[in-house]
């Protein structure tokens, strides 16, 4: 297929569940090799287009393009689709080798190339040795690897992940990220991966889709979300953007570009410390603004002089302002 | 585009369709219009010789209302509750000691109750009429130990039957109130304990009222069989303790009336629904939750 | 702690005990040489070998045998189909049929033998086997349909779901993934199936032909005419059958590896 072709499109698709709108207008473009995530709260809609993508599910209007044919209506089993799924859903009457071989064997290859595929798989994941085992033998760790060795033995045009390092500790986490990501460019499918985790999003992927109440807000690669968010719901959802109001309208401006200041100075706003908090290597100071609004400045270092109650004004570089959309007046 | 869907959607639901068609042609033909078949039976009139004379007639509904009948209703109703309550006191306290064994011990226990349950009721009974009859087994060991000195002669008599009616019925009360007992979570009589409950009160203001829903199945799976088990009466009653179930049977297979026969079981039958409804009611429970 | 539980398994012991007791006295007294089953008079096994010359006992044992082994089987296809299919979809009149479906095992048998007696009757069917099959099936579709129910629900869709993804048509993910995980529940229905139609008295009783026995009905009238140790040998020979069965059930629906639901 030649390359202007997309290998996913979603167009127009819209989906309802018991008279409540899940997706409104959905629109999305996957290249070839691309990492796209979709990132949002829950409830936002992200596992429900999965669905429609993997044809679990079918929209009530739009279409679904793989690799430019239409597919909207074709069943799951007939698209060149395959999913991770959230809990894993592996098998649990068939061993690991049974398990990653099944959709093999629905192709009726033989019994050696489908042997020689499910060991590159399983080397791939590095689960080398866990042939014969059982799902309900494994850690959750284990069977994440091998639902995605599952998955990916098809060698798809499109893999779909439903939050699959939901269920792992932080550490894991971190370090599955990296090696999906690695697993990805070494095959050169197209993911499309879903998450709430906005790090996540921003480490992996080639372009992020912020979602909420069935749309994108956003569409964009990691650079241009974080640097430039067009909505103040992006700005918040990713990096913890503080929403000011200029004389111009609203902008963002990242906590770590915020300066605090002892004394009045020209184009700063008067505050008074409300907090200090130590997260993440970072020192976290809120202020609250005349207005009642709240600002949070962020910096290296343990502690601050600065004590709460004390009146301070903030101020920032007009560059790292992003004039947004106010179209977060309604919380998360 | 639109017509594919519909298409699509169409023939899951004729698969569908196919697939309970078995059961739902059975149920239609085989129980339903029997049923049907049997109401309107109740309004006929048994002709002298043979067979039914094609009038209607509510007659027969009339004569339920005759004392020895409406006595031999009330007479099965006062046994099932009897035995239901009964075996409620009996059956819930062992459903729940069992859902508290270790889990190897329960699986042994549960299958040390399969056996008895899964035995032939008939043979159970009978070894009740040998530890019954007089000079039976129960006679004999009361008497060597002089705690009687006649023999008691418990068979054919009321408390015999109701010992028969517990002990066929107990183990489904069992196993409906072990099945919710099972699955509930301890943690929340833990949590009781914690906030300072005495055992006591934990199980009463906790486990109880979640276990309430087995216990309810319970007392629907044995009260609707005891409204009807007839033939523990005759065996361990004689003749001297008349169900509605024995005057049924008489009515079809002696009396060979059997528009009477009808009315009578329909009269049982509503009675039977109408106690589950007012039941059903005041538990707030409709189906058998966590039976099987 | 310990005295805690103690008490309980008192009363469970207790209990249980009591559910053996009549059944080790039947079979005790099936070695009995008296006729009367309270006076003890010496071991024997001469009742054993009366019935297995006794004809009519054996073919009451066939007829059963082969009555429980249809009516559970199409018992068995009949309500794991239903329960396959009320599982897809909601149909229209669904609940009022799972309801008339399971009503059989809801009324007093009482009520099920004497519909199914008038309906036979008016139908003009020959009063045997053919009824008795008839009728067992009908009360035995719901122990199945019910099992097979609760199982389906239980099953955790993204298993299907996930064979679908892989490539799997309908009938194979059901084929594949639904059938072997339903697999315990099916038998399990089928096997309680059997051992009620087995028991079964009343609804045997009403809907039976003149020349047909079924072991419990001759056991009945044994009971109530007149007993001789015989019917105890008897008895003892279906307990074994029934303590065969019970363990092949139990071993059947034993927890495995393979059921963790994950």
């Amino acid at each position: 297929m030649p390359d202007s072709i997309n290998v996913l499109e979603l167009d127009g698709i819209e989906k309802g569940f018991d008279g409540s709108e899940v997706l409104k207008h959905i629109d999305l473009e996957v290249r070839k090799g691309e990492f796209v995530t979709l990132l949002g709260a829950s409830g936002c809609g992200k596992t429900t287009t999965l669905r429609i993508i993997a044809g679990l599910q079918r929209p009530d209007a739009g279409r679904v393009l793989l690799g430019g044919r239409e597919v909207t209506d074709l069943p799951p089993d007939r698209r060149d689709v395959n999913t991770v799924f959230q809990n894993y859903a592996l098998f649990p009457h068939m061993d690991v080798v049974k398990n990653i071989g099944y959709s093999l064997r629905l192709k009726r290859f033989s019994k050696e190339e489908i042997g020689q595929s499910v060991n590159d798989a399983l080397h791939m994941v590095q689960m080398e040795g866990y042939e014969k085992r059982l799902p309900g033998e494994l850690s959750g760790g284990q069977r994440q690897r091998i639902a995605i060795a599952r998955a990916i033995v098809n060698r798809p045009q499109v893999l779909l992940l439903d939050e699959p390092l939901g269920a792992l500790d932080l550490q894991l986490r971190r370090q599955m990220q990296t090696e999906l990501k690695g697993l990805q460019q070494k095959l050169g499918i197209s993911f499309v991966y879903i998450t709430h985790d906005q790090e996540e999003a921003l480490n992996m992927s080639d372009r992020i889709a912020v979602m909420r109440d069935g749309r994108f807000e956003q569409i964009g690669t990691p650079a241009e979300i974080y640097d430039h968010p067009k909505t103040s719901y992006v700005a918040r959802f990713v990096g913890e953007a503080n929403i000011l109001q200029t004389s111009g309208g609203s902008v963002a401006v990242r906590s770590e570009h915020i300066e605090l200041l002892r004394e009045s100075a020209e184009a700063a706003l008067p505050a008074a410390v409300k907090s200090k908090t130590f997260t993440a290597g970072l020192l976290k100071i809120t202020v609250i603004l005349k207005d009642g609004t709240e600002a949070v400045a962020s910096r290296h270092g343990i502690d601050s002089e600065l004590e709460p109650g004390e009146a301070v004004w903030i101020k920032w570089n007009p560059d790292h302002a992003v004039p947004v959309e106010e179209g977060g007046s309604h919380d998360e | 585009m639109m017509s594919k869907k519909n298409r699509q959607s169409a023939r899951e639901s004729g698969a569908s369709r196919l697939l309970v068609a078995p059961m739902y042609l059975i149920t239609l033909f085989f129980v339903l219009g029997p049923l049907i078949y049997m109401v309107v039976l109740s309004f006929q009139q048994r002709a002298e010789v043979w067979g039914v004379e094609n009038r209607f007639t509510i007659g027969n509904y009339l004569r339920i209302f005759e004392p020895v009948y409406m006595n031999t209703f009330i007479q099965s109703l006062k046994l099932a509750l009897l035995s239901t309550a009964l075996i409620v006191l009996i059956g819930y306290p062992f459903g729940y000691f069992m859902a508290k064994l270790s889990t190897k011990w329960r699986s042994r226990a549960m299958f040390a109750l399969i056996i008895p349950f899964w035995t032939s009721s008939l043979m159970r009974l009978y070894g009740w009429i040998i530890v019954f009859r007089a000079n039976g087994v129960l006679d004999t060991i009361l008497m060597r130990f002089g705690l009687t000195d006649a023999p008691l002669k418990l068979l054919y008599t009321y408390p015999a039957v109701v010992t028969g009616m517990i002990y066929v019925l107990l183990p489904f009360m069992i196993y409906a109130v072990y099945a919710s007992v099972e699955k509930m979570d301890w943690s929340l009589i833990e949590a009781a304990r914690d906030l300072g409950a005495s055992p006591v009160r934990a199980f009463v203001t906790v486990c109880l009222p979640l276990t309430l829903p087995g216990l309810f199945s319970g007392v629907i799976l044995t009260f609707i069989p005891s409204m009807g088990l007839y033939f523990i009466a005759d065996i361990l009653g004689g003749n001297k303790i008349v169900l509605i179930g024995n005057v049924i049977q008489e009515q079809l297979m002696k009396a060979h009336d059997w528009p009477f026969a009808a009315a009578l079981a329909i009269v049982l039958m509503l009675l039977t629904s109408l106690l589950l409804f007012l039941y059903g009611k005041i538990t707030k429970s409709d189906s058998l939750e966590g039976l099987i | 702690m310990k005295n805690r539980t103690v008490l309980p398994n008192i009363y469970l012991i207790v209990i249980l005990c009591l559910f053996y007791l009549p059944i080790i006295l039947v079979i005790l007294y099936s070695f009995n040489v008296s006729r009367i089953s309270s006076v003890w008079e010496g071991f024997t096994l001469d009742w054993y070998r009366e019935l297995l010359r006794d004809r009519s006992m054996f073919e009451a044992l066939r007829n059963s045998l082969i009555l429980a082994a249809l009516s559970s089987a199409a018992a068995g296809v009949v309500g794991t189909l239903g329960a396959t299919g009320m599982a897809r979809r909601r149909m229209r009149g669904g609940k009022a049929m799972e309801y008339l479906s399971t009503l059989p095992i809801m009324i007093p048998e009482i009520i099920l033998g004497l519909v199914l007696l008038v309906f036979f009757s008016a139908l003009g069917l020959p009063f045997g086997m053919v009824t008795l099959v008839i009728a067992h099936t009908i009360f035995c579709i719901p122990y199945v349909y019910l099992m097979v129910k609760a199982r389906l629900a239980g099953l955790d869709k993204s298993y299907v779901e996930a064979a679908r993804d892989l490539g799997a048509s309908e009938m194979r993910a059901f084929y594949d993934i639904t059938l072997p995980l339903t697999a315990p529940a099916i038998v399990s229905g089928v096997l309680l199936s059997f051992a009620m139609s087995f028991d079964d008295v009343i609804i045997s009783v009403f809907v039976t032909g003149a020349n047909t026995n079924t072991l419990p009905i001759k056991i009945y009238s044994q009971l109530k005419t007149g007993v001789t140790p015989k019917t105890n040998a008897l008895c003892a020979v279906i307990f074994l059958v029934t303590v065969f069965l019970g363990g092949l059930s139990a071993w059947i629906a034993r927890p495995r590896k393979k059921d963790i639901n994950i």
